[in-house]
């Protein structure tokens, strides 16, 4: 059933709102062992998300319930379907809120996505990779789409954007001998970033010959860790999701506007803003999910909170206006050198298995696959195994941060970050 | 009950046997895998509450697999119309013809591979179900979990959120070619109840979960577990930091089961195999474990959310031991990467959904049992941790690293429990370490089936993984 239609359905329905979200998505696939061709794929998918919120007549409670179907879907199950969601929604008495009212003045650009030059770019650039015999692709996966999203809602939202959206899984081993070790990592980004791609791939392949002669992590129990890769966009999470409405409702975060974060800070304090627009970023949108405009927004300024950014509901909660779902987002340069940041003694961290900070608890952990043990005299020499822990909530009151920073796809973050008195358990 | 097979799948069958006949005309191997996945999901907390007919596994549609002069090419597709087949066949030559032309332009090398058999097989399976999810009685189930979040919240103090969510999932999956014809139905369900608590600024959370291949019925387990929840989440608020260093451990069911699931399930994945990214190739036949350790991987190997009786390449299910008695026997297999390597598949060939390609992957991985109670297992440590509850695991199968990460750990002190807790721990090491070490097994298990599965970061799956209490020796920080 086309989603026009199933529109006029819900108008007639008797929910009190409604939101539908149509997302129709043409993808081509790519996988390679080494650079010979393992299979090709071609996809074409539609999903249609349908919402419903059934309020209390006092408007004290709101209740929502939702649907995917697909596009094929004939029009007695989709009226079935709604019917079940208004009684489904009656269930549900959450505290009241209502959808946003519709964005003025959107400007929606007009995207003409070529799956197969994309496809193409991605192709030939990795078959442009210099390799060696010590070093070389083992394998990637390319995954390359072109998504149209229609967002449509019962206050007068309905906006269509069409982006692409990329993927990439590489693999990038290093041998020596019968020692060969890998580097799994993966990419996103709108089209093909060709040069950023390949430069990457030949650091990881750097990173790779270090790890055939690295030794095992020392124990180094408390010391300072820089987080010099993609990792440290999980350090930069904590920060972004204790902004997120959701999170300051549920008293998840101890945020408040105009309030540091933390007390008696030795290091550098954060400044984050949200971004509707990174060049190449995988999630360039002019609305959020919901069909709320994305605007270049500062959110935190010197560790101390501006704006909050979430979902209309819990901003509704929070009578914060103007809030849309962050996408991109950037971090200001801190006030040191890379030079600076790496002086010994010091751990830079560049591979673990899974980094991982939990943005609820504060906790962060990974196993390291490679860091560079910085020793006081200037040495320094590749280390393996072992793991960093520690709460992040405690310990960002001793952060640094480079000046210089970095892209990863979506989000641009000091190339360099500096945390003191993190837990190494060493592999010897 | 036995599980009703999709309406709808039964109707396009026809139409989808046509496509295939016709592609078959000029491809040496045409399947067709048709999934119509019907869902629940409830979440219940104390400030928001959510219902949705989707779960990671719902989904409709078709994927077409073809292999011609050696390469293999998909199509998946939910926008096809099945009363125009002609339409739908057009559409596929004319896609995988445009990457075609791509791949001759890139001057692509195929990696080449003789067509997948096709014995002939009719078979037809339903599970048993109390219940379905689209047939379930929404307001009690949604009555019952808002009583188990006020309940929860009413516990403790220091409870800041209590959430209960229940999902169950109808899955049906029809596999064809031109001599085979597959068709399943069952129902798996999962709930999981969580506790966030909040105190002098710190925020820990904790949670319990129940799983099966059972209706909506299983929701009924969710409230026997809550109260092990909130305890478990307000002993975390005084938890201390362990200090790093190599233990003698014990683990329990859960956190055994992660470590079989990240051990020897993603390193013994053989479509890793014809890739040369796993170690464990070079070790079938070798010791890789203690005498104690015996481990097996397979959807028949347990009851649980992964139990199918086909996989998504029209394999039927098994049984593998993987390790015996310490030594490695063999890995699991999907049928494109047994083909390559010359052996045969395991019932292991599975997709995220249809639209996402088949990679070889786990379905129920277990440690066998073995002969002491948990208590013997405590009183023969002089000092170490009894590890509980699993957060999240990662490994490296071309260098047999592995990552935990583990709720909490209680202290073991002359063979005793000392009440201390800390948390939460992280457990690396080297796998053949890890595994040679096991000293004792208890002679009861546990599988659980609540976590999901991604092969790197992405193409997640169900899975379901556990075993007895390992007595082992590890390094925690």
């Amino acid at each position: 059933m086309k989603t026009d239609e199933i529109i006029e359905l819900l108008k007639k329905s008797g929910a009190d709102a409604w939101r539908i979200t149509d997302t129709v998505k043409k993808g081509w696939e790519f996988y390679f062992i080494r650079h010979d061709l393992d299979q090709n794929r071609s996809k074409s998918l539609e999903n249609i998300l349908i919402t419903v919120f059934v309020a209390s007549k006092d408007r004290e409670y709101v209740g929502s319930a939702s649907a995917e179907v697909g596009p094929d879907e004939t029009k007695e199950y989709i009226e079935l379907t709604i019917k079940d969601l208004i009684f489904q929604a009656g269930l549900v008495k959450d505290k009241y809120y209502e959808l946003k009212a519709p964005a003025q003045d959107l400007e929606i650009p007009d995207r003409d996505i070529d799956l197969n030059a994309i496809s193409a770019d991605f192709i030939n650039t990795f078959k442009s990779i210099p390799e060696t015999e010590e070093t070389y692709m083992n394998s990637y996966e390319i995954f390359v789409s072109s998504v149209e999203r229609r967002i449509v809602t019962s206050t007068g939202t309905d906006v269509t954007e069409k982006y692409p959206v990329s993927l990439l899984d590489t693999v990038v081993n290093a041998k020596n001998g019968d020692h060969e070790i890998e580097f799994y990592k993966l990419y996103d980004s709108g089209e093909c970033q060709k040069e950023a791609l390949k430069a990457d791939i030949g650091k990881t392949m750097e990173h790779g010959r270090a790890r055939l002669r690295a030794q095992n992590t020392p124990n180094l129990e408390k010391c300072d860790v820089v987080f010099s890769s993609e990792d440290a966009l999980r350090i930069y999470e904590l920060f972004k999701d204790g902004l997120d409405t959701s999170f300051i409702y549920m008293k998840y975060s101890p945020f408040k506007k105009g309030e540091p974060i933390a007390e008696d800070v030795k290091g550098d304090k954060v400044t984050l803003r949200a971004l509707r627009s990174v060049e190449g970023s995988s999630l360039n949108r002019v609305t959020d999910e919901e069909g709320s405009p994305i605007k270049d927004t500062l959110l935190m300024e010197e560790n101390v909170p501006v704006s909050f950014h979430g979902s209309s509901r819990f901003s509704y909660y929070l009578n914060e206006k103007d809030t849309f779902i962050v996408g991109n987002y950037e971090v200001e340069g801190g006030s040191y050198s890379a030079e600076e940041l790496l002086k010994g003694p010091v751990l830079e961290c560049v591979f673990f298995s899974d980094f991982q900070v939990d943005t609820l608890t504060g906790d962060m952990f990974g196993e390291i696959r490679l860091a560079y043990l910085h020793e006081a005299d200037g040495t320094v020499r590749p280390v393996t195994g072992g793991s960093v822990s520690g709460n992040l909530r405690e310990l960002i009151s001793d952060m640094k941060m480079s000046r210089e920073r970095t892209l990863y796809d979506s989000a641009i973050i000091p190339s360099y970050t500096r945390i003191a008195g993190v837990t190494v358990t060493g592999a010897e | 009950m036995k599980t009703p097979f999709s309406e709808y799948l039964t109707q396009i069958a026809p139409s989808v046997k046509k496509a295939i006949e016709d592609l078959s005309s000029d491809h040496d191997y045409v399947s067709a895998l048709c999934t119509d996945s019907k869902g629940l999901m409830i979440r219940v907390g104390s400030k928001a509450k959510t219902v949705s007919n989707k779960t990671m596994t719902t989904e409709r549609g078709v994927v077409i697999r073809v292999c011609k002069n050696r390469k293999y090419s998909e199509y998946a597709v939910n926008t096809a119309d099945w009363n125009d087949t002609a339409a739908v066949i057009k559409e596929i030559r004319d896609q995988l013809s445009m990457q075609d032309r791509l791949l001759e332009s890139t001057e692509t090398n195929v990696f080449e591979t003789d067509p997948l058999d096709d014995d002939p097989c009719e078979f037809f399976g339903q599970k048993e179900t109390g219940m379905l999810p689209e047939e379930a009685d929404l307001k009690t189930l949604v009555n019952k979990l808002t009583a188990i979040s006020d309940k929860g919240m009413a516990m403790n103090d220091k409870m800041i959120e209590c959430i209960a969510r229940a999902q169950s999932t109808h899955i049906s999956k029809m596999f064809l070619t031109k001599n085979r014809d597959l068709r399943q139905s069952y129902v798996y369900s999962e709930g999981i109840v969580a506790a966030v608590v909040a105190s002098d600024g710190r925020i820990k959370e904790d949670y319990r979960s129940v799983s099966g291949i059972k209706g909506p019925e299983l929701f009924d387990e969710m409230e026997e577990i809550l109260p092990d929840v909130v305890n478990g989440a307000a002993e975390l608020l005084g938890a201390e930091s362990i200090e790093p260093g190599e233990y003698d451990i014990i683990t329990s069911p859960e956190v055994t089961g992660l470590i079989a699931h990240e051990a020897f399930g993603h390193g013994v994945e053989m479509d890793m195999f014809v890739k040369n990214r796993a170690l464990g190739a070079e070790y079938i036949g070798k010791r890789v474990a203690s005498d104690n350790v015996t481990m097996h991987e397979g959807a028949l190997c347990a009851e649980d959310v992964t139990s199918y009786f086909f996989d998504d390449e029209g394999v039927m299910a098994g049984d593998v031991t993987e390790i015996e008695n310490g030594i490695l026997k063999t890995g699991i297999c999907d049928a494109l990467a047994a083909k390559r390597l010359g052996t045969v598949p395991t019932g292991n060939g599975k997709r995220e959904n249809f639209s996402h390609k088949v990679y070889t992957r786990m379905t129920n991985t277990m440690f066998d049992s073995g002969t002491y109670s948990k208590e013997e297992m405590i009183s023969s440590i002089k000092y170490g941790f009894l590890l509980e509850g699993m957060q999240s695991g990662m490994e490296d199968p071309k260098h047999w690293g592995i990552q935990c990460i583990i709720q909490k750990g209680r202290e073991i002190k002359d063979g005793k429990l000392t009440g201390r807790v800390v948390s939460p721990v992280i457990m690396t090491g080297y796998v053949p370490d890890l595994l040679g070490s096991i000293s004792m097994c208890s002679s009861d298990r546990e599988v659980f089936g609540s976590g999901g599965c991604g092969k790197g970061h992405k193409e997640w799956v169900k899975v379901a993984d556990g075993g007895p209490y390992l007595k082992t020796r590890g390094r925690l920080g």
